[in-house]
Order: structure tokens, then sequence, then C-alpha cells
């Protein structure tokens, strides 16, 4: 090539490349409306490709954001405008739509491509400051593209407004649409284009503002007008009534004016008039009301994950730093007028118990100072829990460490905070009443867009957001005062509303109309406060906003509060118009909980370990009481139930290192416990045990609940036994069975409240005397017969011979304690099969047979049945050899009873509930969480479960995710059928987040069936406490005797002792009783080895109160607790 | 003198009992300069506006009811209009009377609501390019007594522009050729109306039908008796004195001046439920304890014997309580 002609060449590509370059650049916008056309049609009506989101607060119903960028997570979207009509005859087709697109948060802007019809038109960068933000670009094709702002955000300054595309009617297809295409080049992790789907219409919409104005001429009404202009900048003249008010000038987009009128005293309807050059008057009724007198509270916090979003440490940390910015800023604005100076509320107590850990001593003043002047409030929990999964006692240590802050530092704490969890078990009222807490503030989750407000919330919003009530306990003797948001926690989210000085104060003036239209009684209304996403940090700008709003509105006030502060202000106000409720709440996200079903029953046995370690320090050593360490125990057992289980990609990727290390946390809460509840318990007893290496001769059987029992104890097969023979201390032969397992069985009778019965070993065989029989698919003893089908491999018979009953509705085809497995919902239903029995333990005092099936999720379902002589109750232990399975997948057991007309009864802390009988409205239906137990019974017959591993319970169908079913509707039952046939919900990885996706290996279900007569429930009580609070063997040396019951309950057998532990300060017995009837009862305690010096009335707060002088009277589901000080 | 007074508060409640207030329909459809309006007009209003009496067993002769519906399409022509730009008032004119549902020879005072009679009417705009309209109802300036409401959905060369926003005496609607209208809250396209009689009370609800599917948990298309009386029963419960009343259904329609086989989800449903009673006690209780997110409160009228009353049922006050009031005629039990 010569030398010229590659100087030709180059020239001409430099000057083609500077061609480009100059025809792509954009220039600042001359014509305020670049519509060429006479009408446009509409630039975004169909999605074709790309990420859609649905829940932005300005979307109008059904539309949706295509959303660009972040770092290529969301690289493309294509859209389609309206057809060109066929009768065109513009030279331009000319489309609109609206758009956003940020203002590049770093050095390096982001840009994104525009394609037309897969022709590249374009490329635009993020908005910087340098540039315009009304522009323009005219292709050499002559297809001109502009954007015109309307809006730009307070926040990060990021554009919102019009693209207006013109394009040459040569160069588009009549009766078809446009395609669009955005791509991104590449952008930062923060920056977007989102193209929203919204009509681009003029829109005129007309509040009458439920406020107050302070102006020069007195108070006034104000008028909001929003009016929408698609047009160049123009002049609007407003008046009222025919009286001229205003001039304005329009810009393109949204306008919004407002015209102040005089108050009104009674509902007054105007003429509002809107004459816009160059267009129709406008003609609006404005119906006037006047103005009610509310004040807002608005409580500020941060919505703890302890995960989620970030590892727990990390949450801690953020937490923490939270509280120093919260406290500071209360500081700098002490001056100003009372509303508006900040407040802080610190949502759970665990942010707290790590501040005070690792917080210096300056700021640790400044926190205290913070609490005792008002500035930070102190709301109880400990976390926001899963109260369904909870137990009695549990619920007491749910506000442990409030209480210590009360003790140590004089706070006054009378508030809880719950947040994002939907639906709450009844016994929680007790669980704060009985700690000293008066009020209980809600926050559910809160998405407006889906049916029922807000994500798996049930019923929950709907029947008492915005409908405060004193929420009574079971018994009547407490009650709390419960006050829920109807906009949830996270209504002012950086993806719902923002920070209020950004949208300002139109949504709550919209949100207090509505109330107002409803006929909202008072004039105290909750809004919980919160900014940018969970864990999020205190909003800096929120005092200035509330000070400016205060000086300028007199109606409706916006005060800045704690949780406390609001409910007394409002008790004070109402405290004889708010209604009463009782009944539980049945929470909706429990059913989470069966992701991890191991660990899930692990937690909730080792909570009654923890009680049962208490009361072995109670009966042996209570002076020595290591209250700390059981302090710590119960905070690892509340941290499990509390509602983070894990990470915000916990299903999407659920082998990520995040997902996998906050699993670690969150496992480790419940290990740590149980390895904490044995520590203790050895601790307890090792004193007690003989320190020889000997055989052992002599055993002793403790029991640590407060009635006497006769259970089949086991003796470890690693003991070194002088012989197999068991007798009592009157010498008497015990039956005795060797085990397959190697442990030696035998039945103890008996045993006494808070006692001991001793044993003594002796050489010899065992022997096994008994009343069971067992066959190859039978298994009996002198009351319950039990039999199998083979080729099934179901349980067909459950015989109650005293009563010649049948429990299990032959008819029904869901088979009894069938193994379940589908997908979502009851995709792909299907049960085990392939069954093979086995009889694996032989015996006439204990006998087991066993049923090895295959299932679908799972390598293999066994069945293991056992009878044990003198006893009426049937043992099944179901293990699910689970396979790890990612997709949906539900596991669960069917047990259709035959109790004609039979009512379901649940079992729950501090009660014993009737589906719909004893339910708030508004509680789940689909589900329920059982503390112990399920029960069928009618008035002559029925059948107690007891349930220690499986908390999740269906009545009648699998309903847990029926709501599924339509997810635009989420149609989740209103009204309860009932039903005889249960379901044991074991296992399920359906939610999206926060919950595992999978779990696998053998994981263990026990049932204990206890067929009886006539429902008892302090009975059926007793059978479940006894699951989880097993009778205690231990060596003794033969010569020494079983310590002496500390006491006994003398009266009725249905008031129970829940807790029996030492007082914090080791001086004295702290003793829970629990009328678990629906009579009343009464009782006297009959003293044994220790009479206390005196006997109070008490609380688990532990003070010392009124001199118990005689026998105790309880009402129906009274807990009551006294204090026996200790000689 | 006592009978006949007796008998006058009888036939009074009794005009009551048939139709407390005047619903009616309109479809407007504007093409070019040309605008038909369909109206949708229900049988009962006859009775009120022409005062017309039923024979001794309480029925009327169709023949008289079909007279009578061609007679009324003045009173429609007269009080139905729109005002332009201009503020030229612009009337319709009667093109055709369809009374095709009036079948039989007479139809008894307790099913004429079942019935309607269809109207059309034309105008012409003078200017084809108009952008607002202003749309006028003043039934009640024809004395008729009770409360008259229309649903007007209006549409432009085939779109739709508006649908049943409410048009009474005293309300005008403007409709505007480009702008849509403002959002309404769904509970201002509700009306309800409960009248307490001494024969039972009758209740009747308008609202969209997607709300309809969403308050009674019907999932499919169409309308379902069983599912809809156990809604009312269960969560809107009305007890006379100590008894509780069950409903009976006596209509369901759906408001779209052609009627199509699966009704539009935003369009109005018509509901007339019943509930009988021997006697209506002193006390009347009505109650409503439904929890819905998008239903969440609702405005109602309440026509009883002695007054007028209005009502928010709302979870803040969801019973309305009705005590009657002293008559010197000695009707009270």
């Amino acid at each position: 090539m010569s030398v010229s002609l590659s100087r030709f060449l180059l020239f001409a590509v430099c000057l083609l490349q500077s061609i480009i370059v100059f025809a792509q650049q954009v220039e600042e916008l001359s014509n305020p409306w670049p519509v060429k056309a006479d009408s446009f049609y509409q630039g975004f009506v169909n999605t074709v490709e790309g990420t859609e989101l649905d829940f932005f607060p300005f979307l109008k119903e059904e539309n949706i954001v295509l959303y660009l960028g972040e770092n290529r997570k969301y690289g493309k979207i294509v859209f389609e405008t309206a057809s060109v009509t066929e009768d065109h005859s513009s030279p331009y087709a000319s489309f609109v739509w609206s758009c956003g697109y940020a203002r590049t948060a770093e050095e390096h802007k982001s840009t994104f491509d525009i394609y037309i019809e897969d022709e590249k038109l374009l490329s635009f960068n993020t908005y910087q400051p340098d540039a315009p933000q009304d522009w323009s670009y005219t292709s050499p094709s002559g297809i001109e593209l502009s954007f015109v702002t309307t809006f730009v955000g307070k926040a990060h300054g990021d554009l919102f407004g019009y693209m207006i595309l013109n394009i040459p009617v040569g160069q588009v297809t009549k009766g078809k649409p446009v395609n669009i295409a955005l791509e991104e080049v590449k952008s930062n992790d923060r920056d977007y284009y989102m193209a929203i789907q919204n009509p681009v219409e003029e829109n005129l919409e007309v509040l009458a503002e439920p406020t107050i104005l302070k102006t020069e001429t007195g108070p006034k009404q104000s008028i909001m007008i929003d009016l929408t202009h698609l047009g160049a900048p123009t002049e609007a003249n407003f008046s009222i009534d025919g009286k001229a008010m205003l001039t304005e000038s329009l810009k393109p987009g949204g306008n919004q004016i407002y015209l102040l009128v005089d108050p009104v005293e009674q509902v007054k309807t105007v003429t509002l008039d809107i004459a816009v050059a160059g267009k129709a008057t406008l003609s609006e009724q404005v119906r006037l009301k006047p103005v009610r007198q509310f004040e807002v509270y608005f409580l500020p916090h941060s919505h703890v994950d302890i995960g989620f979003t970030h590892k727990q440490s990390e949450v801690a940390e953020l937490q923490w730093k939270n509280l120093d910015l919260a406290i500071d800023l209360a500081e700098k604005t002490a001056d100003y007028p009372e509303r508006s100076r900040y407040k802080w509320n610190a949502e759970i107590s665990w942010v707290l118990d790590g501040y005070l850990k690792q917080v210096g001593p300056e700021r640790k003043e400044k926190f205290i100072d913070a609490v005792e002047n008002g500035t930070i409030g102190i709301d109880a929990l400990y976390g926001s829990v899963l109260t369904g999964i909870q137990t009695e006692e549990e619920m007491f240590n749910n506000t442990l460490f409030a209480n210590q802050l009360a003790n140590e530092y004089g706070f006054d704490i009378q508030s809880a905070m719950i947040t994002d969890v939907p639906g709450y078990t009844w016994g929680i009222v007790p669980g704060l009443a009985q700690t000293g807490i008066n009020y209980l503030s809600v926050g559910p989750n809160h998405m407006p867009q889906l049916a029922h407000g807000g994500y798996q919330v049930g019923h929950t919003l709907e029947a008492w957001g915005d409908v405060p009530f004193y929420w009574k306990s079971p018994s009547g003797k407490e009650k709390i005062l419960f006050w829920m948001s109807s906009h949830g926690y996270s209504w002012f989210h950086s993806w719902l509303m923002g920070n209020i000085s950004n949208a300002g104060g139109t949504p709550v003036l919209n949100f207090l109309n509505e109330l107002d239209d409803q006929k909202y009684p008072y004039d105290i209304v909750q809004l919980r406060y919160n900014i940018g996403n969970d864990n999020g940090p205190p909003d800096p700008d929120m005092p200035d906003f509330f000070k400016a709003w205060n000086e300028k509105y007199e109606w409706p006030k916006f005060r800045i509060a704690t949780t406390m502060e609001m409910m007394k202000d409002f008790e004070a106000k109402y405290e004889d118009q708010i209604p009463e409720a009782t009944g539980d709440f049945t929470p909706y996200w429990e059913d989470g909980v069966a992701s991890s079903a191991t660990e899930t029953a692990l937690n909730k046995n080792t909570a009654d370990r923890l009680v049962q370690a208490e009361t072995l320090w109670a009966m042996t050593n209570p002076k020595s009481f290591p209250k700390d360490q059981f302090d710590e125990a119960w905070k690892n057992i509340v941290l499990f139930s509390e509602h983070t289980w894990g990470a915000n990609i916990s299903k999407s990727d659920p082998e990520s290192e995040f997902t996998k290390s906050l699993w670690r946390v969150k496992q480790g809460f419940t290990l740590d416990a149980r390895q904490s509840a044995d520590e203790l318990t050895r601790q307890a007893i090792d004193h007690l045990a003989p320190t020889t290496d000997e055989p052992v001769e002599a055993i002793q059987v403790i029991n640590t609940l407060s009635w006497d029992r006769s259970e089949l104890v086991r003796l470890p097969a690693e003991w070194s036994l002088p012989g197999y023979r068991i007798t009592d201390k009157n010498g008497k032969n015990r039956p005795t069975q060797f085990l397959n397992s190697g442990e030696l069985a035998f039945v103890a009778t008996d045993v006494p409240a808070f006692g001991a019965v001793k044993y003594f070993v002796k050489k010899g065989k065992a022997k096994p005397q008994g009343s069971v029989n067992i066959s190859a698919n039978t298994i009996d003893n002198s009351v319950l017969a039990v039999t199998i089908d083979e080729s099934s491999g179901n349980i067909t018979t459950l015989l109650d011979k005293r009563q010649d009953h049948q429990f299990i509705d032959a008819e029904d085809s869901t088979g009894f304690n069938t193994y379940w497995y589908s997908g979502l919902v009851k995709e792909n239903l299907s049960q085990h099969h392939s069954p093979e029995l086995t009889i694996t333990e032989e015996g006439s005092l204990v006998s087991t047979l066993s049923i090895k099936s295959q299932g679908e999720g799972a390598n293999s379902y066994t069945q293991e049945i056992t009878l044990v002589h003198g006893l009426d109750q049937v043992y099944l232990t179901n293990m699910v050899d689970k396979l790890k399975i990612i997709e949906n997948e539900n596991v669960r057991f069917s047990f259709p009873l035959r109790v004609p007309n039979g009512k379901v009864s649940v079992d729950i802390p501090w009660s014993v509930m009737s589906p719909a009988e004893n339910q708030l409205k508004g509680a789940n239906l689909n589900f329920f969480s059982a503390q112990r137990f399920m029960d069928v019974s009618n008035q002559e017959v029925g059948i107690t479960i007891a349930t220690p591993d499986a908390p999740i319970w269906e009545i009648g169908d699998m309903y847990g995710q029926q709501w599924m079913t339509d997810m635009k509707t989420r149609p989740w039952i209103k009204t309860y059928t009932p039903s005889q046939r249960l379901y044991s919900w074991v296992m399920n990885n359906a939610w999206f987040v926060n919950y595992k996706a999978h779990q696998e290996g053998e994981i263990t279900f026990r049932y204990v069936l206890e067929p009886h007569n006539a429902f008892n429930k302090a009975e059926a009580k007793k059978l479940g406490m006894e699951q989880t609070t097993p009778l205690l063997v231990l060596p003794i040396d033969k010569s020494l005797n079983v310590p002496e019951s500390p006491f006994r309950i003398n009266g009725s057998e249905e008031i129970l002792v829940s807790s029996f532990k030492p007082s914090a300060d080791g001086e004295a017995w702290m003793i829970r009783l629990f009328n678990s009837s629906d009579q009343s009862n009464s009782i006297a305690i009959e003293w044994g080895s220790i009479t206390p010096a005196e006997v109070l009335l008490s609380s688990p707060l532990e003070e010392r109160g009124e001199v118990v002088e005689t026998g105790l009277n309880m009402v129906p589901w009274e807990i009551l607790t006294i204090r026996a000080e200790l000689p | 003198m006592r009978q006949w007074l007796i008998g006058a508060l009888m036939l009074v409640s009794f005009a009551g009992w048939c139709h407390p207030v005047s619903l009616t329909w309109v479809n407007v459809r504007i093409n070019g300069d040309q605008i038909t309006a369909s109206f949708k007009v229900l049988a009962e209003d006859l009775i009120y506006f022409h005062h017309l009496e039923h024979d001794g067993a309480y029925n009327y002769a169709v023949d008289t009811l079909k007279s009578l519906a061609q007679k009324h399409s003045e009173i429609i022509e007269y009080y139905f209009f729109m005002i332009d730009e201009q503020g030229e008032r612009i009337a319709f004119s009667l093109a055709s009377v369809n009374t095709h549902e009036l079948t039989g020879s007479e139809i008894g005072v307790m099913d004429l609501m079942k019935y309607s009679i269809q109207y059309k009417l034309t105008a012409t705009l003078k200017d084809v390019n108009w952008e607002k309209l202003i749309f006028h109802q003043k039934f009640d300036d024809h004395k008729i007594g009770i409360p008259s409401v229309t649903f007007l959905s209006a549409y432009s060369n085939g779109d739709k522009l508006v649908a049943d926003v409410e048009l009474s005496p005293g309300q005008p609607f403007t409709l505007y050729s480009s702008n849509n209208q403002p959002e309404v809250n769904p509970s201002r396209l509700t009306s309800s109306y409960f009248s307490i009689t001494p024969f039972g009370i009758r209740h009747e609800l308008t609202l969209p039908y997607q709300e309809y599917q969403v308050l009674t948990g019907q999932a499919k298309q169409g309308f379902d008796e069983h599912q809809t009386l156990d809604y009312f029963n269960h969560y809107n419960p009305i007890v006379n004195g100590h008894t509780k009343l069950i409903p009976q259904l006596r209509g369901f329609r759906s408001l779209q001046a052609e009627i199509d086989e699966q009704p539009d989800p935003k369009s109005l449903i018509y509901l007339d439920l019943y509930y009988p009673s021997e006697d209506i006690t002193d006390q009347v209780i009505i109650t409503w304890s439904d929890y819905n997110w998008q239903w969440r409160w609702f405005e109602s009228t309440i026509l009883t014997i002695d007054s007028t009353y209005q009502h928010t049922f709302s979870r803040y006050q969801p019973v309305f309580f009705w005590e009657r009031k002293d008559f010197s005629l000695g009707a009270k039990k």
C-alpha cells in the first residue's frame, strides 16, 4: 500500500471515529417538551426481557419496573412501545416512557447502550453534576432521543423523568410496536437505569390534607394538588368556588401546588377549577372535612436481624455503631422543641448485651444517661423471637437480660418490641406481664403490594393493624397493651417510602385520612420508623424535618418517641376505651423451623433440660447455684428461637460461604445451650454418684417433676454391673430386660415428685416379666394393641382394650404414621412403600417392632413402635434417613384418628388451645405450633400425642402451603373446619430466604400416644413434660439413702410446678405453680427435707412479696411464683 | 282511624322495603360527535317515579309496567344531561326502549327488582374535539322521596375512559377526553344500603367484581350463590332482637349495560340480600366482622322506619345498633 493511501485511510478512520464520537454527543435540551408528533404513544407497554420489580410505591397497579445495572447484576432490559397506528400521519412517531437513572456514586461513571429495533442508537452515562439534566441526542438517521428531568432524588441526586423518542415515520412499521433495549456496558454496584411501566398521562389528584397550617393570617387548611402536566412549561390559575387563589407555573411532569383555605367545622364540598393556559379548565369537587387533631408518634429504631444481611458479628457492630450515632444525635438535638428531639429504640436487648460488654467507660456513661433521660428506649425482648417454638419457662427468659439491666442500673423498662414476625403465641402475655412488661409494640413484615399487606403474614395486619387492645392472658390475671402498626416496621425503607425528609409528609397524611375514614377513635397514631433496610442506621435528618413540620403545622403533630413513652401517653388518654381480647395469635412464620428439624428439636428439648438442671441444683445445692452459666444457656436458647435463621441467600445460594457461616453460628446457639445444660446437670449431680470404679450395685432414679412417675428406665450399656437383677428397697425383684442395645431396662414405679427411689443391682439374670406380646406385625400389652399392615407398612390398629376403642380411622386413606413426601404445596405427593417388618426388641417387659420402608427424598424411613409392660402409651420413633435435596420439598406424617366428633386441642405455653375457639381473629389456621402435645377428644374418649421433637402441625389436610396456590390472592384459611386427621409437618424448605435450603442424614422424630377417656388438660401437660424431662438414673453408694423430696404438692393434681430452681442469690427456692385446668383449684405445700424460713408470693423477677400463710387458691390457668427462703 | 294510619304506615314501610334507593347504570359511548347512552333501570323505579299501585294480590300487570316504562323515558331524557365546555346543556333524545325482560302477565311486588328496562339515548356534540363534558343526574328533582345514584361508565372511540363513577343529584361528574380521572379509593365504588322494615331487612350492595371475589373467597369466575350467602351469614350477621336472621339472595347482577358472561374485574356487581323476619322487634344489630386488606371499611346507609342513618363499618365500629323509637300509633310491641 502506498504511503499516501495508508495516510488517507488513517485519516478516514479518524474522521469516521470523530463523526461517531461527535454524533454520540448529547446536547443540553433546548425544547422543554420535545415531542415532535401531535400526540405520543406509550413508550413502555410490554416487557420482553429483563428483571422486573413490582414493589416501588410509585408504581400503579399491575405495572412494573425493568431494572438494569448494579455492575452486571442486571445486564439487559427489553420492552415494547404501543403499536404505531395504521392511520398515523405525523412525520414523526413519538414515544414517551417514564424512567430513572442513578447519579453516579463513584469516580467512574456507568454507561448504558440503548437500542432501537436492535440498532444501537446511543451510549449514555449515569448522571454527573456537570452534565445537563435535560439532554437530547439526534442520530444521523434523524432519530431523536431526549430526557426530560421531572424529579431529582433527594437521597442521591438520581434523576427521574421522561425519555422521549422521536422516530421519523419512515423508520417505523405501522401497526407494530417499536422494540427498545438497554444494555449495561459498565456500571458500579449502585448505579442503575430503570424503565417504569406506568402509563404516561396527564393526571390530577387532589387531596384535602388533614392539616392545619400556622399562617400569618391564622390557621388554614390545605388542599394539595398533584397535577401531571405533559407539555412545555405553562401557567395555571387555581380558583375555589370561583374565587381566584393562585397562579402557578407548571413544569413537565408532576407539579405539587398547595391552596390554603379557612378550616371547616363541618364537611363541605367546594369546586376547584384549574385553568391551564392552552387547555380546557379542569374542575374537581373537593370534600373538605374538619381536621382531626392527630399526633403521630414515630418510633425510630433499626430492625435487628441477627444475621440475614450480614454475619452475626457484623450485625452486632453495626448496631453498636447505630447506638452511638443515636446517642450523639440525641445530644445534638437536646435543645430542639420537645417533639423533635431525637430518640432511639433499641428494639431488642441483645444489642445492648454486646454493647455494654465492649463499650468504653465514657460511652457507657453516655448510654446510661441517655436511658435515664428517656432518649434511648430499651425494649425488653432479647430478640424478635418465633414464640411458637418457645416453651413456658423460655418465655420468661425472653426478658432476662432486660431485667438484669433494670436491676443493675435502675432502668424503668416496661415495653417490648417485636418486629417482622407475624403472630405470637398466647403465652407471651404472661411471659411479658409477669416480668414487668406492660406494653408490646408490634411491627410485622409489611409489603403493601402483596395481598394481606406483607409476606406470609396471613391475616395479621388486616385483623389488628392500628387496632390497639389489651391482650389478656389465659388466666385473665395479666394483660399487656398490644399495638400493631398496619404499616409494619419497614414503611420508610428505601425500597418503599424512603426517609421522611425525602418522601415528605404526604404519605403520612394519606394514612391519617385512611384512619379517619375508618373512624379510628384515637388521636394518637403509631408509626415505626427505620430507614435504608434491615439493620439500617438512625436518620440524621429526622429531627430537622420534624422541627420544621411542627413549626409549619398546628395539626397533625409529629413526635419522635420511645415505645414506652408512646404507650404511656396512649394509655393515659384512652385506658377506658381500649378494647380487650383473649386468645392465641397463632403465628405464621414458624413453619420455617422445619427446615432444620434436628436443631429445632434439640432446642425445644434443651429448654426443658435446662429447667431440669435448675431443679437439680435446687434439690442438691441451691446456695451454689451457677446463675451466670444458666443465664448464658437461656440466652442461647432464646437466640436460636430468634426469627433470623440464616442468610438472605440461604435458598438461592445455599453453598456460599456466607450462608454456611451464618448457619454455623445459628446452629451453635442450640449446640452450646445443650452442652451447657448437660454440663450444668452433671455439675448438679456429680457429687451424688460414687467415685470408685466398682460395679454399680445401687442406683437412684430421680424425678424432677412435681408428680409421681412410673416409666421405663435404662441403665447405660457402659456401666459395669454385678448382674442383671434389680430389686427395690424391700428386696423385691423388679422385672428387667436386657436390651439389644446393651442397656438394662426396667420400669421404675412411683418415683416421688422432686425425689428419688433407690434400687439395687444384684447378681443374676434379667427377669423379663410382663404382658408385652409381639409377632411379625402385632404388638400388644395388657392395655393396648397395635397392628401393622404388612403390605403398606402403615399402622392399622391402635386399640385401647380398656375402652375397647380403635383409635385409627380405617376408612381414611391417608394411613396412620404414613410418611408423605411432596414438592411445594402437595406437588407430586407420594408415600412410603416396600416395608420390611422386623422385631428389633422382644421381651415381655418391652418389645419393639420396626418397619423400614422406602420413600421419596430419603434413603429410608423407619418406624419403631414400642410397648412397655404396665404402661398405657405407644412409643413411636420415626427415623428419616434424609437425602440432600434443594428443590422444594415437604415431609409429613399423617395421623387420621377415629374419635367421633373429636375436638382438637393444641398445647401452647401456659394454656391449651382449641382452634377457632381460643384464637384471636386473624390467627393462623393453616398450621399450628404445638409446645409438647396435640390431642383429639370427644366427651368420652380421646388420645394425646406427645410431640417432643416436631412442633408444626396441620389439622384436616396439608394446609400449610395452601396459601401459595395463588400468589396473587394468597388464600389463607379464614374459617376453621374441624377434623380428626392430623399431620405432623416435620420437614420443609420452601422459604426463599432465611431458612435452610436442605437437611440430610438421619433425623428422628419421637411421638408418644396415650389413649384416655375424658380429656384432662393437666394430664396431657404431664405427658408432654415427661417426654422432655426424663427420669434420671444415677449410681449411688449402696449405703446411702436417696435425698428426701424438698416438698410435695397436696391437693389438686392439676396444679403443676413448671419451674423449681434456686433464686439468683442462692438464698431461696423459686417455685412456679401453674394451674393447668379450666377449673379453679387449690393446693397446699408439704415441706420435706427443708422447711423454709418464710414463704412469700413472688414472680419470675424473684421479688419478696406477701407472706403465704396457708394453702393457695388458683384460678384457671393461673401462674403463681412463690419464694421459699432457705433457712 | 287507627287502622287507616297503621295501613298507611305499612304502605310507607312497604314502599321503602321495595327499593330504598334508585340505582341506575349508564354506559356512555362517544364516537366522533355522536354519543350513545345505554341506561339500565330496575323495574322498581317505575313504582317510585310513577306511584303505581299494585293490585290486591300485590302484583303489577306487565302491560301497565311496559306502558310506564315508555313514559319513564321522559324522566331519563329530562333529568340526565351534559354540560359542554361552553356551558351549554346537551340533552339526550330517546332512541329506543327495551322491555324484553318484562314477560308474563304480572309481576309480584317482591320480584320487581329482578327486572330491568334498557333505554338507549343519543346526543350530538357540537365540537368533535371536545376536551371535557360534565354529566348531571337530577332524578330526585322529580320528588321521588328516596335517594338516587347512577353509575356511569364512559368510552371514547372504543377506549374506556372511566368505569362506574357515582353520579347523583348535587354530584356531577366531569369527563375529560385525554386525562384519566383521578384514582378513586375502591371503597368509593361501593354503595351499601340496608333497609329495616316490618317484613325483614334488605341489604343492597354494589362493589367491584374483583373485591366481591376477594371477600367471598371465590377463585373462579362467575357467581357462587352458596359461597356468597355463606360469607354474609358469617361475616355480616344481622340479629333481630335475639334472633339471628338468615340471608337469602334475591338478586345478583353484573352492572355492565351489556351483560357479559365473564364480568370485568373492575366492573360493579350488585347484590340484593334479604333477611326475612316475621316481625321486626325493637332492636336490630348489624355487625361487620370481616378483616380484609383490600376492603377494610365501607360506608353504608341504613334506612329504617323512623330515620336514615349513615354508618361506617370498620374494625373500630363493626356494629350498627338500631332501636325503634316510640310511636304513638302503638305499633311497637
